[in-house]
């Protein structure tokens, strides 16, 4: 009786592991694809970013052209300097 | 009375619970049936369908490499843009989506309906949008209408060396220029992943994937400079306009590595906007062939030199400006009668020329054009790059020797020729020309002409510009400049030279420590067509610019005359502060003061001041003397023209 009470027990335990094992397994799965939705998400956020950075780099870029600047600087009555009117600091 | 015994009803529970058992039983067993017939049986199958539905073959892949500068200025690349597309079958109202696409992108809505077949499944509206457009799209939220991001190539320098870049097609492929020589160099890698994806179809991250600017293409760093390259296409526009020129195209080339520093055709060709050009990304340096005329004299000379056919004070007779050459006549500009070669260099003879060229025979001339590179592409790595058009020595005539040796009658790339000069002005070694960046010393040189020869030659090329040559108008004070013009007749297409010239002007600066090689052409120039004319003012201003960058140009002694002589006009009596007295409650007294001076204490008081009036000394000022320093930082400066 006492060996037939013990498989028992044994049984059910085995049986609430079994269901704790199952439900972990669910677990993590809903946590792996909640990380996923997550991570892909500052993935899109990061790309933005460097797309936004490289859009911002361009137009730098194009501030900072000689061409740009050289026109906007006559414009602004600005000239290259003539050769008098440099002094080389050594 | 009989009393009928009633039987006790029969217990039927236990078949019941049998029964209901097997019932059970039956059940569970069909339950496992099923189980194994869909795991076991079918499983596989299912598996496999389960995996199409929620596993997807992703391809990530990086971004095109950057081009740049040689001082790290962006030239090419490569941003995100949106592309917008309409599945025409799940639009709701095609003309209110027409209508509001055509308001958004700025086109005709009527054109955009009739893009929008009901019949196709998918429609490209309009290519690599503004981000301004695809947020108003996106805002419209329109059923249907799509965005889907894609590569685009920005050249931020807008035209500068637009030739020489080259561009990409749609797909980001090079098509022309260093875009496409360089294509596998510059393209980037992808590779497939599988990633899972849920039921809405959003694929989720996947640690496997890793990270995607790890698959960008490689970034290629130019030898151009972009302050030169400036100076030369505004010096080329100048020429080409001046001179109502077809087209123009020029060089420059650091002397002690053979790096190339500014690479201009005019006419400009911008790169974002390839398609409003006709035919301008045509490189020409680096493919058309043309005759050089007068600068291939130098190169001839330098051969007899070597060749010990003359030396630099052999007189030829120049026949007094006409000569008959195998039935074929050859003119000089001026009627020269006796010419040192110096002196034919540096009156640009043909005549002589032509003698020199003649005692030197084909084969030796041949031979050094060969050995300079003249009749091989100069192996710059760029698409079409011409070899030339220079006929074996076996096939030259007289006639063709006596062309040849004036520059006539031999086809080359402004690229030959630049490698030519860069021999000269490089002690007679041959030194390859680089166009990509490295800190590697110059490989692959060859001695071609001695030190003594090609210094000799150097110095007859100064006579051109320093002396009554031809190339004066090159000249630079405090500088001593090497150059030589060319002034070629370009041949006709039905047969002969006709009225149509190449104008062109090589210079070295400084000709006594090379370091800067200017080459510029004009072709077919209206209204005058020498290159020491046409040409040469506008190298010299190239070369002024280069020598000021690189503090190799000394003040000229006239401009220090001119400013001590003008000295009154400008310097005022102002009253000599050794140091203004400054102290920490009060505002200094600034009148008499120079600007400089009154700002410097201004500033140091954390106060930008506001200026008002034209001069160099402060006749007021606000706050007053005195005063306590303005709490608010706010200090205004009213300047006078003259002393009072």
């Amino acid at each position: 009786m006492a060996q037939t009470g013990q498989g028992l027990w044994a049984l059910v335990l085995m049986f609430v592991l079994a269901i704790i094992l199952g439900l972990s397994l669910v677990w993590v799965n809903i946590e792996r694809v909640d990380s996923a939705y997550a991570l892909k998400s500052l993935e899109r956020t990061y790309q933005d970013k460097q797309d936004q950075h490289s859009k911002l780099l361009i137009e730098r870029q194009y501030l900072l052209a000689p061409a740009t600047l050289r026109e906007r600087a006559e414009k602004a009555g600005l000239h290259s300097p003539r050769r008098e009117q440099i002094r080389m600091i050594e | 009375m009989s009393r009928t015994a009633q039987k006790p009803p029969k217990d039927r529970s236990r078949g019941k619970i049998v029964f209901v058992g097997v019932l059970f039983a039956l059940a569970i067993m069909g339950l496992w049936a099923r189980a194994y017939y869909v795991q076991v049986i079918k499983g596989p199958e299912y598996a496999k369908m389960a995996n199409r539905q929620y596993w997807v073959a992703e391809t990530v892949s990086g971004k095109r490499g950057q081009i740049l500068d040689r001082n790290g200025l962006l030239l090419a690349k490569t941003i995100t843009t949106q592309s917008v597309y309409v599945r025409p079958h799940e639009m709701v109202d095609r003309w209110a989506v027409a209508s509001q696409l055509g308001k958004i992108l700025g086109r005709n809505p009527q054109a955009v309906a009739a893009s929008l077949d009901p019949k196709k499944r998918f429609v490209w509206v309009d290519r690599k949008i503004s981000d301004a457009q695809a947020q108003a799209i996106r805002e419209e939220n329109m059923p249907g209408v799509y965005l889907d991001a894609e590569n685009s190539r920005q050249y931020p320098q807008g035209h500068m060396a637009g030739q020489l870049l080259g561009f990409v097609n749609v797909d980001g492929q090079g098509i022309e220029g260093l875009e496409k020589s360089f294509n596998d160099y510059l393209a980037p890698s992808s590779a497939k992943y599988i990633v899972q994806k849920d039921a809405a179809g959003n694929r989720l991250s996947s640690s496997e994937k890793g990270d995607a600017e790890s698959f960008d293409g490689q970034d290629l760093r130019l030898t151009i400079d972009a302050q030169v390259q400036l100076a030369l296409e505004e010096a080329l526009a100048r020429s080409v306009l001046k001179s109502r020129s077809k087209t123009g195209m020029g060089l420059v080339v650091d002397i002690p590595s053979g790096d190339i520093l500014a690479w201009g055709n005019y006419p400009l060709f911008n790169p974002n906007v390839v398609k409003k050009t006709a035919g301008e990304w045509k490189n020409r340096l680096a493919v058309d062939i043309f005759e050089p005329g007068s600068t291939l004299k130098p190169i001839m000379v330098a051969a007899a030199l070597q060749e010990n056919i003359c030396t630099p004070t052999t007189k030829y007779f120049c026949e007094n400006g006409k000569w008959k050459v195998g039935g074929k006549r050859i003119k000089d500009t001026h009627d020269y009668d006796k010419l040192t070669v110096s002196e034919i260099i540096r009156y640009s003879s043909n005549i002589g020329s032509a003698k020199i060229g003649l005692a030197l025979g084909a084969p030796a001339l041949h031979r050094y054009f060969e050995q300079v590179g003249l009749v091989r592409p100069v192996g710059l790595p760029l698409p079409g790059e011409s070899a030339g058009l220079v006929r074996p020595p076996g096939q030259w005539t007289q006639i063709d020797l006596a062309n040849a040796a004036f520059g006539q009658g031999v086809g080359v790339t402004m690229l030959q020729m630049a490698e030519a000069y860069l021999c000269l002005a490089n002690d007679g070694v041959r030194r390859p020309l680089r166009l990509t960046c490295t800190s590697e010393p110059p490989t692959g040189e060859q001695r071609v002409f001695s030190t003594e020869v090609s210094r000799s030659v150097m110095a007859m090329l100064e006579e051109v510009v320093q002396m009554d040559g031809t190339g004066t108008r090159a000249r630079i004070d405090g500088v001593r400049v090497a150059g030589k013009t060319g002034t070629a007749q370009k041949a006709s297409p039905t047969g002969g030279y006709g009225g149509d010239y190449i104008a062109s002007f090589f210079a070295i600066f400084p000709a006594d420590n090379p370091r800067y090689l200017v080459v510029m052409m004009v072709d077919e120039p209206q209204g005058g067509h020498y290159g020491g004319v046409i040409v040469a003012p506008e190298v010299r201003a190239i070369g002024v610019q280069l020598l000021t960058a690189s503090g190799m140009l000394s003040e000229p002694k006239e401009a220090i005359v001119r400013s001590q002589s003008s000295a009154p006009k400008y310097v005022a009596a102002v009253q000599k502060y050794e140091t203004i007295a400054v102290s920490t409650e009060n505002m200094p007294n600034f009148s008499g003061v120079t600007v400089r001076q009154a700002v410097e204490v201004l500033v140091g008081q954390g106060i930008v001041p506001k200026i008002s009036g034209h001069g160099v000394v402060i006749e007021k000022q606000k706050p007053l003397p005195g005063e306590k320093w303005p709490a608010d930082k706010r200090c205004q400066l009213w300047l006078r023209q003259d002393p009072s």
